[in-house]
C-alpha cells in the first residue's frame, strides 16, 4: 500500500477563537493571526509533513454563519463544496460555546468528514467551567479534541484524530431539527435528483428551504425550487417569522440545548476585568484621551526606533558601495546597477524597513490584546459621517506604516463601497515613507509646528474627501455589528510570527515594483530624458508655483514617496534644502508630496483588489485634487501671507 | 415598556421584541445578520454599555456584541424588571 496520503484539511471556525494559530502551530506560519473579528480574509494554505503523510492545511475566512451574505461566507461554503476537503477541523471557543455550536451546526449540515478542535479551553476554566467532552462527542457524533492553542496543548491529538477521520472519510450524522422542519426536508430530498455535485441532499435541501440564492442557481429546476418555496411558506406560516428566521432560531435552539447539557460550572465565576479596562478605555471621554496617547506613542517610538535603525542599515549598505564600485565591470552598468536596482533594495530595507517592522509589532500587539476592536468601537459614530463603520479605522492606522497592506486590510468590511472608500482615504494617509519626508523636509527647514500643520491639514483633506465620497459613491453603509473579543495577554511568539507574515506580504509584493520602478527611473536619467520631462511638468510647477526642477522629483515620488527627498538631495547637489526652496515653496511642497499620487505599489494593491478601473480613477483623482488644492495653497502663501 | 435598544441605560436587562423593517424591501441584510449572530426575538440580553454616542455594546448568548447606533435603533426591546 502507498504510505503515503495527501489530505486535506479545511480549518472553519468563527472570527477570535484561535483558528489562524492553530494554523500556524500546524504548518510552521503562513498566516496573520487575529483577535480581530474577520481578519483572516484569504485562503492561506500550508503543508504539513510527517513520515507518514503529507497533508495540505487551508485557513477558512472566520465567518459566523454559512449564508451568502458576505464573501468570506461564500468562499467558505464554496471551498468545502467543491475543493471537498478531507477533513473540516471546526474550531470552536470553548469559552463561548453557544455561539459558536451555531456554526458548528452548520458546517455539519454539510455532511462532510468533521473533527472539533475545541479551543481556549483555559479561558473556559479561568470562568470556572469544564465541558464533558465525552457527552459533547456523542451529541455531535463527531471527534472533539480539547485544545490550547497558544501553548500547543492538544494540537497533536486533534491532528491524528484528523488523519484518521480524513482517511476513512468518517461522515457525521445529521442532527436533527424540529419536525415540522425535518418532515420537508425529507420531502424535498426525495425531489432533488442525483446531481453531478457531489453534495449532500440535506444540505441542498436546507438551503433550498431558505430560499439560498446560490443553491437555487446549482440546482437549476423551476418546480424543485417553486416546492420548496411552497414549503417554506407553510412553515411562515406555522411560525409566523420568515423562513431564514425559524432556521436560525432551530439552529440556535440545538446549540443552546446541547451546551447546557455538556457545560459545568466548577467553581465559582472568575472575575473578567475586560469590563472594567472598558470603563476606562471605551469612557466617551477617557477612551478618546487613551486612544490617541496610545496612537501617539506608538508612532513615537516606531519614529525613533526606526530612524535609529535606518541609519544603521545605510550606513551597513554604505560599507558595500566601496567594494562594489571596484568591481570590474563597465562603468556606466555599475552605476546602473547600483543606483538603479541596488538601491531600490536598500530602499525597501533602509527606509521601510526599519519603520514598517517596528509599526507592525506594535499593531499585532494592539490585535492580539484585544484593543483593535475597542479603536472601532470609539470611532463608529465618527467613520459613520464618511459612510463606514468603526473597523474602518483599522486599515486608516495599518496606512500609517505602509499604504499597501491597509489597502488589503479594508476586507475587513463587507461592502466594495465601503472598501474602496477606506481604500483611497488610506492611500492618503501619510506612511511611514511620507512621514520621513515631512519630518526631514518640513519639520527640520521650517520647524516642527509647520510639520503638525501638514498633518492637520491632511487629516483634514481626508476627512473631506471622505464625506464627498460618502454623497456621491452609490449605496449605503453597513452598521456596526462586531463581536467584542475580552482582552487577552498577547502571546510574544505569536506576535513575532504575525509580524513576520505581515512583513513578509510587504516584501513579496512591494520590493519587486520598488525595484522595478527604481531601475526605470535610473534608465530615464541614463537615457537623458529628464529634460522632455521638465517640460511636461512646467505647468504644474507654475501652478504650486514650485521651480521646475522641484516639480519634477514629484514624478520619481510617485515611485516611492521619499524619492521626492532623495532626488531634490540629488538634482541639487544640496541636502540645505532651505537654499533651493522658499519656506512657503517648502510648505506646498510638503503637503503636496503627502496627498498627489498613490505610489506605484499602492496602485497595483488598488488594481489587484478592485480592478484597473477603480485604480486608475482613483489616481487620476486624487492627482487633480491635490494640484488644485496645492495651488489654493500657493496662492494663500504667496497673495495673502 | 417598548423602547428602542439606543435607547435604553446600560445595566438594563431587556427582552427582543422586534426589528424595524423598512416596508417592501423585505427583510434587511444588517437583520439576518442580527440574527445570525444570536439576536432573535424573545430572546434576553444585557446592555453592558450604552452612552450618549457610539454603538451599544450588549451581552448575549455568553459572548459580547457592539452594534452600531443605526442598527441599534432598529431594535424594539422591552425592559425586564429588576434588571
Amino acid at each position: 500500500m502507498d504510505k503515503k496520503f495527501d489530505l486535506t484539511f479545511a480549518l472553519a471556525g468563527n472570527a477570535n477563537v484561535g483558528k489562524s494559530v492553530i494554523f500556524n502551530q500546524l504548518t510552521g506560519g503562513n498566516q496573520i493571526i487575529g483577535n480581530w473579528p474577520g481578519k483572516t480574509v484569504e485562503i492561506e494554505e500550508g503543508f504539513l509533513e510527517t513520515a507518514a503523510y503529507k497533508i495540505r492545511v487551508v485557513d477558512l475566512p472566520g465567518i459566523y454563519s454559512l449564508s451568502t451574505y458576505s464573501e468570506e461566507e461564500v468562499v467558505t461554503r464554496e471551498f468545502i463544496m467543491k475543493e471537498k476537503p478531507d477533513v473540516v477541523i471546526v474550531v470552536v471557543d470553548a469559552s463561548a460555546l453557544y455561539r459558536n455550536l451555531f456554526f458548528l451546526l452548520q458546517i455539519l449540515e454539510m455532511e462532510v468528514p468533521v473533527v472539533v478542535a475545541l479551543n481556549q479551553y483555559d479561558l473556559l476554566e479561568k470562568d470556572g467551567f469544564e465541558i464533558d467532552i465525552k457527552k459533547l462527542e456523542d451529541l455531535l457524533g463527531v471527534p472533539v479534541i480539547k485544545t490550547i492553542a497558544t501553548k500547543n496543548v492538544g494540537l497533536l491529538e486533534l491532528f491524528n484524530r484528523a488523519v484518521l477521520v480524513g482517511k476513512d472519510r468518517i461522515m457525521p450524522k445529521p442532527i436533527l431539527y424540529g419536525k415540522e422542519i425535518e418532515d420537508r426536508v425529507e420531502r424535498l430530498m426525495q425531489k432533488i435528483p442525483t446531481l453531478n455535485i457531489s453534495i449532500s441532499k440535506r444540505f441542498i435541501a436546507i438551503k433550498l428551504l431558505e430560499a439560498d440564492e446560490e443553491i437555487e442557481k446549482l440546482v437549476n429546476d423551476k418546480s424543485i425550487i417553486a416546492f420548496a418555496h411552497k414549503l417554506g411558506e407553510e412553515l411562515e406560516a406555522l411560525h409566523g417569522e420568515t423562513i431564514q428566521t425559524i432556521l436560525i432560531r432551530e439552529r440556535y435552539a440545538q446549540s443552546l440545548q446541547i451546551s447546557q447539557e455538556v457545560l459545568k460550572r466548577k467553581k465559582g465565576l472568575a472575575k473578567d476585568l475586560s469590563k472594567d479596562i472598558d470603563d476606562v478605555l471605551l469612557h466617551p471621554v477617557f477612551g478618546f484621551f487613551f486612544l490617541i496617547l496610545i496612537l501617539l506613542f506608538m508612532f513615537f517610538v516606531v519614529f525613533k526606533l526606526g530612524s535609529f535603525l535606518s541609519d544603521y542599515i545605510g550606513s551597513l549598505f554604505d560599507l558595500l558601495k566601496t567594494p562594489f564600485m571596484s568591481l570590474h565591470i563597465g562603468e556606466k552598468l555599475k552605476i546602473f546597477l547600483w543606483d538603479g536596482v541596488i538601491e531600490g533594495v536598500v530602499a525597501a530595507f533602509g527606509i521601510v524597513l526599519p519603520y514598517i517592522a517596528p509599526f507592525y509589532l506594535l499593531l499585532s500587539f494592539l490585535e492580539d490584546s484585544g484593543y483593535l476592536a475597542r479603536i472601532a468601537f470609539l470611532t463608529d459614530t465618527f467613520m459613520h459621517k464618511l459612510g463606514v463603520h468603526g473597523k474602518a479605522f483599522i486599515p486608516l492606522i495599518e496606512s500609517f506604516g505602509c499604504n499597501v497592506p491597509a489597502i488589503m486590510g479594508t476586507r475587513v468590511l463587507e461592502r466594495r463601497r465601503d472598501r474602496i472608500i477606506v481604500s483611497i482615504l488610506a492611500t492618503l494617509v501619510p506612511c511611514s515613507a511620507r512621514s520621513v519626508i515631512v519630518f526631514g523636509l518640513v519639520a527640520t527647514f521650517l520647524g516642527p509646528q509647520y510639520a503638525i500643520l501638514i498633518y492637520a491639514l491632511d487629516f483634514v483633506f481626508i476627512f473631506l474627501v471622505g464625506l464627498l465620497l460618502n454623497r456621491y459613491l452609490k449605496g449605503t453603509g453597513a452598521g456596526l455589528i462586531m463581536e467584542m473579543p475580552k482582552y487577552r495577554a498577547p502571546v510574544l511568539g505569536v506576535i513575532l510570527k504575525q509580524t513576520g507574515v505581515r512583513l513578509k506580504e510587504f516584501f513579496t509584493f512591494a520590493t519587486p515594483i520598488i525595484v522595478v520602478a527604481n531601475t526605470l527611473m535610473e534608465g530615464l536619467i541614463i537615457l537623458n530624458l529628464l529634460p522632455y520631462l521638465e517640460v511636461i511638468v512646467k505647468p504644474f510647477a507654475w501652478i504650486l508655483g514650485l521651480p521646475t526642477l522641484a516639480t519634477l522629483t514629484l514624478i520619481f515620488g510617485a515611485l516611492r514617496k521619499e524619492l521626492t527627498l532623495i532626488m531634490l538631495a540629488t538634482f541639487y547637489r544640496t541636502m540645505n534644502f532651505s537654499s533651493i526652496l522658499t519656506a512657503k515653496q517648502i510648505f506646498v511642497y510638503g503637503f503636496v508630496t503627502m496627498v498627489y499620487i498613490p505610489c506605484v505599489a499602492s496602485i497595483a494593491m488598488l488594481k489587484r483588489e478592485f480592478g484597473s478601473r477603480v485604480a486608475i480613477l482613483v489616481t487620476i483623482f486624487e492627482f487633480v485634487l491635490a494640484m488644485l488644492l496645492g495651488g489654493i495653497l500657493h496662492l494663500i502663501c504667496e497673495v495673502i501671507l | 415598556m417598548r423602547k428602542l435598544l439606543s435607547g435604553v441605560k446600560s445595566g438594563k436587562k431587556v427582552k427582543v421584541v422586534d426589528f424595524i423593517v423598512p416596508p417592501h424591501h423585505g427583510v434587511p441584510q444588517y437583520i439576518i445578520r442580527l440574527q445570525e449572530m444570536g439576536i432573535l426575538r424573545g430572546d434576553i440580553m444585557t446592555i453592558e454599555r450604552n452612552g450618549e454616542f457610539g454603538p451599544v455594546e450588549v451581552e448575549i448568548k455568553g459572548t459580547h456584541l457592539a452594534i452600531g447606533r443605526g442598527i441599534a435603533s432598529k431594535i424594539v426591546v422591552e425592559e425586564i424588571d429588576n434588571g
